[in-house]
């Protein structure tokens, strides 16, 4: 797993879920754990493709361009 | 002509010429509905009552000899997203339904009513669009009319449903990982989902505001063509709704593929699906003359990311939701958005940053070749309830694995035409025609060459 990826998402789940405040029902936390570990190893294939400062626009207000 | 199973060009010819009414037409749609709905459950509200004033409105402005509009008559149904005047926008949920009722209608809903097009109801769809299988715990499974006992497909699966079964010729929905081709593909039907910022999304319910688009569904691509024409044009209420002029697509179909430089995606469409699914492609390749393989640079990284902003920002939006109301959440949906809500900042602005740097390679790729062709789905329609999909000696989550090759293309908003491929004893299969951005003319020609061949078809399902 990428280095960016905090290892112990057990812990992460708890420390993240109070920091939003969003507590996670017990009866509902097995699956959140296994959905965020299935995040963590998708985000590792983005987190670990390496971009330069001059590829730092992000895409978040986003227009398609046109072929020249 | 069968009247509520005509295209929705037909349907306008004959209203408009006066040989039918559109109280007739509406008759007939009801009927249809009333036959089938029962099992394929593809509609969740019926807007009658409006439906037969609009009707008796066009039939006035007829007698009276005012133009009544290009898609005079013609009945459609959109995705229970959309804003609705005067019902919930309840976006596949519970808790939704405890909204004020809208106010006005969805700018999409508004414009094809201004072109004469009849609001015949609202259709069942995921849970707040997160779904690629059609099932909807609060609403009930919407089923594929080509074999009740398999998936429509989702999120738009009412979308796919109603125009597949031929209770309505055209419907709306809307696609931010493939919730528009999903459908299309496995209920055999057209679909376009257009460039990213082109339709207007104001007046509909959001799921990831980074990615969605809204388009049409119809069972000809001239369907597809003539409501997109209407649709199109800025809207100030939607930020991302760019200012392009009018595309006017619908003039073009007829000019057919040549000349198009066309080639089929390679290496990562060509992994991960059933044999069935590259044999479609390689129909309507060999029917198109195209030899050509492009490869589509860190598609699988593309599909990450989008992956990433989906899970994030729909997590943010319904956080509220998250902390009061959980338990009324679609058991399918709720573990995956309070994951998101969970996920850090740093990688979603990575996908965020990644997604420019992909989008600028497809581009660069689109500078030789006008259209690529690929899978839309993995698989034909599974059957309802099935979790898991085998490919080969390989075992796979379902679910996820539906949008596997529509997801690397809306993460960078490409427009892409689905065409249905009918098979003898099986169910159809989808095909995407993705096109460079701002050119759903070319995917729309292309796709309309294609019906012309006969190679894809979208009959009105005959199993409901």
């Amino acid at each position: 797993m990428n280095m960016a990826v905090p290892v112990d998402l057990d812990a992460y789940l708890d420390a993240a879920s109070a920091i939003v405040a969003l507590p996670i029902a017990p009866e509902y936390r097995a699956e959140v754990l296994a959905n965020l570990q299935r995040t963590a190893a998708i985000a590792a294939a983005v987190l670990e493709f390496p971009m330069s400062d001059e590829e730092a626009e992000a895409a978040s207000v986003f227009c398609p361009g046109e072929i020249e | 002509m069968t009247l509520a199973q005509g295209s929705a060009a037909e349907i306008a010819a004959s209203v408009r010429s006066g040989s039918v009414s559109a109280g007739d037409v509406l008759a007939a749609t009801k009927a249809r509905i009333e036959n089938v709905d029962g099992t394929v459950k593809a509609f969740t509200d019926l807007t009658l009552e409006r439906a037969e004033k609009q009707a008796q409105e066009i039939d006035a402005a007829i007698a009276a000899g005012r133009d009544p509009g290009p898609l005079a008559g013609v009945p459609f149904a959109v995705k229970n997203l959309f804003d609705i005047k005067g019902l919930p926008t309840r976006a596949g949920s519970k808790i939704n339904r405890d909204r004020a009722p809208a106010i006005e209608d969805a700018v999409l809903i508004r414009r094809l009513t201004k072109a004469g097009a009849v609001l015949i109801g609202g259709l069942n769809m995921g849970e707040y669009a997160y779904d690629f299988t059609g099932e909807n715990v609060h609403d009930g499974i919407c089923r594929n009319p080509r074999n009740t006992d398999h998936m429509s497909g989702g999120s738009s699966s009412g979308s796919g449903a109603a125009v597949a079964a031929g209770m309505v010729p055209l419907a709306l929905g809307s696609d931010t990982n493939g919730s528009i081709r999903v459908p299309s593909a496995l209920c055999g039907i057209f679909g376009l989902k257009p460039t990213y910022g082109r339709l207007p999304r104001s007046g509909t319910f959001p799921f990831c505001d980074s990615l969605d688009h809204l388009g049409p569904l119809a069972r000809s691509v001239r369907d597809l063509a003539i409501s997109f024409d209407v649709m199109q044009g800025h809207d100030p209420h939607d930020a991302a709704c760019a200012r392009k002029p009018v595309l006017e697509t619908a003039i073009t179909l007829d000019v057919g593929a040549n000349g198009l430089r066309m080639a089929v995606a390679g290496d990562y469409f060509n992994r991960g699906a059933r044999p069935e699914a590259l044999e479609a492609v390689a129909k309507v390749a060999a029917a198109l003359s195209v030899t050509r393989e492009v490869v589509i640079p860190e598609a699988a990284r593309g599909r990450a990311a989008a992956f990433v902003i989906t899970t994030s920002e729909s997590s943010a939006l319904h956080i509220d939701r998250l902390r009061t109301r959980a338990a009324d959440f679609d058991p399918d949906t709720r573990y995956r958005f309070l994951s998101g809500a969970l996920v850090p900042a740093t990688w979603y602005i990575k996908a965020q940053r990644f997604r420019r740097w992909y989008h600028d390679q497809v581009l660069a790729l689109f500078k030789d070749v006008d259209i690529i062709l690929a899978p839309a789905t993995p698989c034909a329609a599974p059957q309802v309830g099935e979790k898991f999909l085998t490919l080969g000696e390989e075992t796979v989550s379902l679910r996820p694995n539906l949008g596997l090759f529509t997801q690397p293309i809306s993460c960078i908003g490409f427009p892409v035409v689905v065409v249905p491929v009918q098979r003898e004893g099986a169910l159809p299969l989808g095909v995407q025609i993705i096109a460079a951005p701002w050119r759903e003319d070319l995917a729309l020609r292309v796709a309309a060459e294609l019906q012309r061949l006969g190679v894809a078809t979208a009959p009105v399902a005959t199993g409901v």
